[in-house]
């Protein structure tokens, strides 16, 4: 019977094997508290930025990977920051991949004549899908600012800061977006009470 | 200037319901088990009992072993093509417990992440890596859908029993985290995540005042793998002196 050769713990090859995993491996920890803080929220913003489900998966996952290439870079306290930024490249290029900007105001048409309302909006899923078509009918500058704000909370200033534009211009298409949300709310709702029609 | 109130807030109640229902929109376990399974990040696992340990100590213990050394040379043969390689190889090695035999290997597509785990059909485990060097990932592979699973693998049901008594204890319910590993143990007899159950157990025994317990736990395990990857954070549960034999 062969006897199993174990290698020497202390032996130089060893403690080199051992500096090597340490330092693959701190990479990998790190990588690992990023998905763990931060998926269910990247996940989130990627759909509500417009990434169609069966896509979102495959998104999410382009985030992260990203930002694994630049874990360097990322300063301590920013990694939230970090991930919107690249989130928002992502869902932009997943749309612009998908015709989705270009179709998305006459999808949204189609969608208000034809389509029937659910009762009462009675399942979550039915909600978001009525989100998702209302902010699928926003261009992409107002969509971005009113996702940000509104649904992930983040303020006028952090807005502006991530999106690299003055606090005047976001306050500005803040205003328009909402407007736009709720004329689309509105729409919907009318329809929903005068039979769901 | 002030910024105004969200709409989710003030809003009618019409937009609010809109609004919140996007608030509630969550990534799904299974999602989450094929993304981080992808990017070889064992979230449920790595992300609480074994990432502060498993690092250096899990592969320093597979160095210390024929079997193991051929799972940290692949580690270290991907660690220089690509880092997100070897994060898989990490994946893996979070994965497979120190007492089981490594899984029969799979031929990786060349150039690609490891398929997820976990895709699709709840079924399909963690894929070994092959010892090839995988070229470094430019585009994440797309997470496989098809439910192509052999009937034995267990995995992915371990890992979402294991996810949910971590969870129950991370939320402070010692009970309901030892009910959920009680049904773990009766339902895999062979259990590749036992190297796991036993520190949640150990974890839970000790949170909910069976310390005594705990103690003698946490020793039979470190008798048994004294080197293991769990040894340093079984013996900063149970107060275990390194290099003291437990009594």
């Amino acid at each position: 019977m062969n006897k199993a050769k174990k290698p020497d713990p202390d032996s130089d090859e060893s403690a080199g094997v051992r500096a090597e995993v340490s330092r693959v491996t701190k990479t990998a920890v790190t990588l690992a508290k990023l998905v763990s803080d931060h998926l269910p929220f990247v996940w989130r913003l990627l759909r509500r930025c417009g990434v169609p489900p069966a896509e979102v998966d495959d998104a999410a996952q382009r985030v992260f990977l990203i930002a694994n290439e630049k874990l360097a870079s990322i300063r301590p306290g920013s990694e939230r920051s970090f991930l919107i930024a690249v989130a928002m490249r992502v869902a932009s290029h997943a749309r612009r991949a998908n015709q989705r900007r270009e179709a998305a105001h006459q999808r949204f048409s189609e969608y208000q004549a034809a389509c029937p309302v659910p009762d009462g909006l009675a399942h979550l899923a039915e909600a978001r899908d009525l989100l998702d078509r209302v902010l699928d009918g926003m261009p992409d500058d107002l969509r971005s600012v009113f996702v940000l704000f509104e649904l992930e909370q983040l303020t006028i200033s952090e807005v502006a800061e991530l999106l690299e534009l003055p606090r005047g211009t976001v306050a500005t298409r803040l205003r328009r977006a909402r407007m736009a949300f709720q004329v689309a709310a509105k729409s919907i709702e009318a329809r929903t009470e005068g039979g769901g029609q | 200037m002030t910024d105004p109130k969200r709409l989710i807030d003030e809003g009618s109640a019409f937009e609010r319901e809109l609004l919140r229902a996007g608030r509630k929109d969550a990534v799904s376990q299974r999602s989450a088990l094929a993304i981080t399974a992808a990017l070889g990040v064992a979230a449920p696992i790595a992300a609480t009992s074994a990432l502060g340990t498993a690092g250096t100590a899990g592969t320093a213990s597979a160095a210390a072993s024929g079997g193991k050394l051929v799972t940290v040379k692949t580690a270290l043969a991907i660690a220089g093509a690509g880092a997100m390689g070897a994060l898989t190889v990490w994946g893996v090695i979070q994965l497979v417990p120190t007492d089981a035999p490594p899984p029969a290997p799979r031929v990786e597509t060349k150039g690609k992440l490891t398929a997820p785990a976990f895709a699709g059909a709840k079924t399909e485990p963690v894929a070994p890596v092959e010892t090839a060097q995988p070229e470094p990932a430019k585009a994440p592979a797309p997470i496989a859908r098809a439910p192509v699973a052999a009937k034995t693998d267990t995995l992915p049901l371990e890992f979402e029993t294991i996810d949910g008594a971590r969870s129950a204890l991370a939320r402070g319910d010692a009970q309901g985290a030892l009910a959920l590993l009680d049904r773990y143990a009766k339902r895999f007899p062979k259990p590749r995540l036992g190297a796991e159950a036993t520190v949640l157990r150990i974890e839970a025994l000790a949170a909910s005042g069976r310390r005594d317990e705990a103690v003698r736990l946490g020793k039979a395990l470190l008798t048994r793998e004294p080197r293991g990857p769990y040894a340093r954070r079984v013996r900063s549960l149970i107060g275990a002196e390194k290099g003291k034999p437990p009594r």
